[in-house]
């Protein structure tokens, strides 16, 4: 999981998971079927003693009946004792007692026992008299019996008048606690039967429950939250389902696809961010590097214009007393000042029509070997305290090239060994032919270069640590590099911190009658490869200063 | 007649201001960097110090700053930045190190001389008053 997005919500498992939940929906209902089972048993078991009593008392009344019409005295004792014998006798009515009452309501039987303790007379007179309509049943609940009182009615026979006569009341009684024992017996019957087949149910709805929720329930919680905490790869369970849980998971499965595209998305983001914060911070750096090159800029100007104002301030004021060879000399000084001065236009403008791509190489009849060598003399006429060593293989005497451009290079890369070389008055500089190319190198053993800076070195504007406190602007092996180049040649340096610099420039040897081939070469940045002309081996020291 | 030290890496440069200031009737003492600036206080003893900046070894500021840690007893010496880094932001840099005047190149000779006559005479007076 990953910890890019924290949940926002963290909760322990509860107990209460939605299986249990379930669980125990499935347990009450069992519940409620099961009281629903005990309170229908009973009440049917209260129907059916009821039934009993009434068809009883049924029976009694047609028993009556015929022998009130057989003339028979039925209020004799011997007569009622008979008859509810019978009654009582019967064992489904579950009878625990009679009372018989005469048509006045007064007692008849003999069968006054415990039951009869608590029976509300009133209503047995009531019904024996036929104050109560003949259908009217008085139930009452004693101590410990539960009481019907009936009507007792028979229709007399023709002789005696033909119509329904009362002839007294009933009260039937059952003993509570036999009355419980009854149900409860029937009750453990069916809870016998139906008991096992209950927990079987149970364990079928819970087992159904949980294959059918719960599982799928689960299995969709924990691909969700893996998803929530950011892992993409969690599959989603139960996408074929037709139910609403197949539509969560459908869902979720396209808010898994979203997760990834908003991944992706937040990732080429960032990393759109980091490209854009190096190309700033590289801006910033160039930016710097800028604006340090126009204070050096303005720094290398101001110089060159001091030694002209200053010297000429100096002959202005000494004008008369000085002799022709002093003041030659500062006229001189006056001049390498102007010369300074007009290379730093060249090298600043150089570089800003190479910037507006304006620069093309005039090519002509160049003497490579010549050109370094005016280079070497020039420049230690401007340095009499190095000494600038030039050996020279032989080249062909002319190859195509632009030699102001070359001059340039040159110029820039031996100052440079001057300027950067203070302490190290040796400086080396090498013409060779190697491979089709003219090489040359020019070496100082001076302050030399931060191994992790030299691949920085050609980059516009930019100074090695190790110049600290030397004037430069940062442009001239900038240029150096875009020359070489645009004649199809390379540039290396090699370098090691208080050990000097050599730099290396190869250009590939052209003769001049090639020139409009190497001019488009030259253009596209390609070398043209030529023999060069055997004038001779020697190499020679041009200056020894 | 004061005695003035001036430090300067061109040497074209330097050696005009050397021989002004001894044209002006005073005793120079010429150093091509901060390193050789500090070096030579120690016998020379100034009484004004005129300094480049932009130096190889020892820039002007580092050798101003090195000269006023070390040397408490030439704390009063003028100090006179000559450079050619005209930018307000190095001037004003120049002079918040502490230095007496920040002087631009080119610079017109007389007033380098009435700058350094000004500077000299403050501290005479000073020195006289005290």
């Amino acid at each position: 999981m990953s910890d890019r997005n924290p949940p926002a919500v963290t909760a322990r498992p509860a107990y209460w998971t939605v299986s249990r939940k379930l669980a125990a929906i499935v347990v009450c209902c069992v519940g409620l079927g099961l009281s629903g089972m005990i309170a229908g048993q009973t009440y049917w078991e209260s129907q059916d003693l009821y039934a009993h009593a009434l068809r009883s008392y049924s029976n009694l009344t047609k028993l009556l009946a015929s022998q009130v019409s057989a003339g028979v005295r039925w209020q004799r004792p011997e007569v009622i004792e008979r008859n509810y014998a019978g009654l009582r006798n019967d064992p489904e009515a579950g009878l625990s007692s009679l009372m018989a009452f005469d048509a006045e309501g007064g007692v008849l039987n003999a069968y006054q026992s415990e039951a009869a303790e608590g029976v509300d007379l009133r209503q047995a007179h009531d019904a024996a008299t036929g104050v109560m309509g003949r259908d009217v049943v008085f139930s009452q609940r004693t101590a410990d019996h539960f009481v019907l009182v009936v009507p007792v009615e028979v229709d007399a026979p023709e002789s005696l008048g033909g119509r329904r006569i009362r002839v007294g009341a009933l009260a039937v009684a059952w003993s509570l606690a036999e009355l419980k024992q009854h149900i409860w017996d029937g009750l453990l019957r069916q809870l016998g039967l139906g008991g096992a087949a209950l927990i079987l149910i149970i364990v079928v709805c819970i087992d159904f429950l949980k294959r059918v929720f719960s599982h799928p329930l689960e299995a969709l919680t924990t691909a969700t939250e893996r998803l929530a905490y950011g892992d993409t790869s969690a599959e989603v369970p139960g996408t074929q389902r037709r139910d609403e849980l197949g539509g969560l998971a459908r869902a979720v499965e396209v808010f898994k696809r979203n997760v990834r595209i908003i991944e992706k998305l937040t990732a080429d983001q960032q990393e759109h961010a980091a490209r854009l914060s190096q190309a700033l911070e590289k801006e910033r750096e160039y930016n710097a590097l800028q604006s340090e090159f126009v204070a050096m800029a303005s720094h290398e100007f101001r110089t060159p214009l001091a030694i002209i104002d200053g010297t000429a301030q100096r002959i202005e004021r000494r004008m008369h007393q000085m002799s022709p060879e002093d003041l030659h000399e500062r006229v001189q000084k006056i001049r390498n000042a102007v010369q300074r001065m007009l290379a730093l236009i060249e090298s600043t403008l150089s570089a800003s029509r190479l910037d507006a791509g304006k620069i093309e190489l005039e090519i002509g009849a160049c003497d490579l070997s010549e050109v370094v060598a005016d280079v070497c003399k020039r420049q230690q006429e401007l340095s009499p305290l190095h000494k600038i060593v030039l050996r020279q293989a032989e080249l062909p005497k002319e190859i195509a090239a632009d030699a102001k451009k070359l001059e340039q290079v040159f110029t820039n890369l031996l100052s440079n060994a001057v300027k950067y070389a203070p302490e190290s008055p040796r400086i080396d500089v090498r013409v060779a032919s190697e491979a089709g190319q003219a090489v040359v190198s020019v070496c100082d053993r001076g302050l030399g270069i931060p191994e992790d800076e030299l691949p920085r070195l050609f980059e516009r504007y930019f100074r090695a640590r190790t110049s600290t406190g030397i004037a430069g602007t940062g442009i001239g092996l900038n240029l150096v590099k875009r020359f070489v180049e645009l004649h199809g040649g390379t540039i290396e340096v090699e370098s090691a911190e208080g050990a000097g610099s050599t730099f290396t420039v190869r250009l590939p040897i052209a003769l001049p009658c090639e020139t409009s081939a190497v001019e488009s070469a030259g253009r596209r940045g390609l070398g043209l490869q030529a023999d060069p002309a055997p004038d001779g081996g020697v190499a020679k020291i041009a200056q020894e200063a | 007649m004061a005695k003035i030290l001036c430090v300067e890496d061109e040497e074209e440069i330097r050696d005009d201001i050397v021989e002004e200031l001894m044209d002006a009737g005073h005793e120079v003492l010429a150093a091509s960097n901060g390193l050789e600036g500090l070096q030579a206080v120690t016998d020379f003893r100034p009484d004004l110090i005129i300094s480049d900046c932009l130096m190889p070894k020892m820039t002007g500021p580092e050798f101003f700053q090195a000269l006023r840690r070390d040397y408490p007893d030439l704390a009063e010496v003028p100090f006179v930045f000559l450079s050619a880094h005209a930018d307000k932001s190095h001037v004003e840099e120049g002079m918040a190190l502490g230095a007496n005047v920040y002087l631009t190149k080119p610079v017109d000779y007389d007033k380098l001389l009435m700058v350094v006559n000004s500077l000299l005479d403050h501290g005479t007076r000073a020195a006289s008053e005290g």
